[in-house]
């Protein structure tokens, strides 16, 4: 099939597929995996392997413009707003998220190299499937906006953990031909050039968008910023997701009104972008490893459950978040879609340059943390309603200060 | 236009203020007492701009869950938390001051889409606004004589 008539198709498949998931309750991009299932070479060989090795130049840009507009949730009014809480709560359950998964999954397949990554994949949740119940149900409260706050920053906090978590795990699979020293200073100095080349790009961008007022020129001048560093990190092996991340961080933080119309600009242009991403995702499937996964794939829900369940709470008591949010706020974390998934696809895009056992991790990340997604996915939702049902937050009109007040 | 700088504009449009912890509630309330206001300035205690809210950022404050939920998280975050003024307000201003042309004036009130900007001086006081109303009707006033 011609190149051009195979993209054709997905991006009208894809949206068709996107719109009918979301009618029924499921996010799009599972819409979106689903049809690269059709078309891969799990069942129709249109869009097979050698074709999408030869497309990964597109998967990096989907890549890239992820980590953008992570890093551009990252804003420092969400961090201030109620002092260190929000912090406090992150970090306690991202991180035991990921330590968590990080034990359960060694346990089962003694590969720590593996283990790690979808320890790091844990942390993310889905801001969209969780915002959606919250709009149906015109949730308020501090339950809301504590929830609202860790998923928006839930992302960038896991982009962050994966940054490391790959140079650790490259490290570990590339052992046989690294020295010791060599293990432990590359990974740091890879993360060290990509926060450097992130913030370069960042404050680069925040200069140029000051001087540009058309609306086109500030597409063309983001973009190309982004595609510019993504190629300097790719030629240079670092992190192009922790560029963009950090460049999306410093430009929301640096101006976050003036710099606005950048994120916006780059969210409206990105569909198509993403809708090939995500199906290129759902291609790469391997619906013959899936039951071999059945297993993996129910202990990484299982720690990760608990992981986010016992951090929340914990991270809530150390934070004297009112009980609302100590008790409720695990149930509103299950969800997990794009950021985790995307992720996945650039495990897979790093091992396989490892040879057939480097390919085989990459698809075990990938069937895991789709398979996983289709199952929080389901549970996610509810979950959120029944936090936000028992916090008795549900059709408030007035605010969280009020509520803490009385 | 005979009149070629901002400040032979003079008098402009008086300029709503509010003081950076007003609540949010108290603007609304504002907005609705005062239909044909459009814009509040919200000011330190040395009356220097610090940022402007819209009716339009004000209503999607008070209707946040109308918002479609594929927009910023961040941004839902602050739509729904605001409590005063200095949350909700936008620190992007576009505003002139009295020596810029009015010229200029026009062109970025057409290229940005505003009906209105703050003509501030040199110590960021707000000195009013510059609006196309007022603009207009100076062109109809050199043409009809």
């Amino acid at each position: 099939m011609h190149i051009t008539l195979l993209f054709g198709l997905i991006l009208i498949a894809g949206l068709l597929a996107g719109r009918l998931f979301n009618k029924i309750g499921i996010p799009q991009v599972v819409g979106f995996i689903l049809l690269g299932l059709l078309v891969g070479d799990s069942v129709s060989h249109l869009a097979p392997q050698v074709l999408l090795d030869a497309l990964s130049p597109i998967t990096s840009v989907g890549l890239a413009i992820i980590g953008f507009m992570v890093g551009g949730e990252m804003k420092h009014s969400l961090f201030t707003k109620y002092g260190k809480q929000f912090f406090i709560i992150l970090f306690s359950e991202g991180l035991l998220a990921m330590a968590f998964v990080t034990a359960i999954c060694f346990f089962w397949t003694k590969n720590l190299a593996l283990s790690v990554i979808l320890g790091a994949l844990s942390a993310a949740t889905a801001p969209a499937a969780t915002v959606d119940v919250l709009w149906e149900y015109h949730s308020r409260g501090p339950l809301t906006s504590t929830i609202l706050a860790i998923v928006a920053l839930d992302d960038g906090l896991s982009l962050i953990l994966y940054g490391f978590a790959l140079a650790y795990a490259e490290a570990l699979v590339s052992s046989g031909s690294q020295s010791i020293e060599m293990m432990m200073v590359k990974p740091l100095i890879e993360l060290s050039a990509s926060i450097l080349l992130g913030l370069l790009l960042g404050w680069l961008l925040d200069l140029a968008l000051r001087r540009i007022g058309k609306k086109d020129d500030k597409l063309v001048v983001t973009l190309g910023g982004i595609l510019l560093a993504s190629g300097i990190a790719s030629q240079f092996h670092l992190s192009l997701i922790l560029v963009n991340m950090v460049a999306g961080v410093y430009l929301t933080n640096a101006h976050p009104d003036r710099n606005e119309p950048a994120f916006e600009l780059i969210k409206s242009f990105a569909p198509p972008i993403l809708i090939v991403f995500f199906v290129f995702i759902g291609a790469r499937l391997q619906l013959s490893l899936l039951p071999k996964m059945g297993i993996l794939g129910l202990l990484y829900v299982i720690g990760r459950t608990a992981g986010k369940g016992l951090g929340s709470y914990l991270g809530a008591r150390l934070s004297h978040a009112s009980a609302s949010v100590r008790k409720y706020l695990g149930f509103a974390l299950f969800s997990q879609a794009g950021v985790a998934i995307g992720l996945a696809l650039d495990v897979y895009e790093h091992f396989r340059h490892f040879g057939p056992q480097g390919a085989h991790m990459g698809h075990t990340v990938i069937n895991v943390i789709t398979a996983s997604t289709f199952l929080v996915q389901v549970i996610g939702p509810p979950s959120v309603k029944y936090a936000i049902g028992k916090a008795g937050e549900i059709g408030k009109e007035f605010s969280a200060q009020e509520e803490d007040k009385s | 236009m005979k009149k070629k700088l901002v400040r032979e504009f003079w008098p402009y449009e008086t300029a709503s203020m509010a003081d950076e912890n007003t609540d949010v509630r108290d603007i609304v309330q504002y907005f609705v007492q005062n239909p044909c206001i459009h814009h509040v300035c919200v000011v330190d205690k040395d009356r220097k701009l610090l940022g402007l809210i819209n009716r339009k950022r004000m209503f999607k404050s008070v209707f946040s869950h109308y918002v479609e939920v594929e927009s910023r998280i961040s941004s839902l975050f602050t739509l729904l938390t605001a409590e005063k003024s200095t949350e909700i307000m936008l620190t992007n201003v576009i505003s002139t001051t009295e020596d810029a042309s009015i010229d200029s004036v026009i062109k970025t009130l057409i290229e940005r889409n505003i009906r209105e900007m703050p003509v501030i001086d040199e110590d960021s006081h707000v000195l009013g606004f510059i609006t196309i109303v007022k603009i207009m009707e100076e062109w109809l006033r050199e043409r009809t004589g």
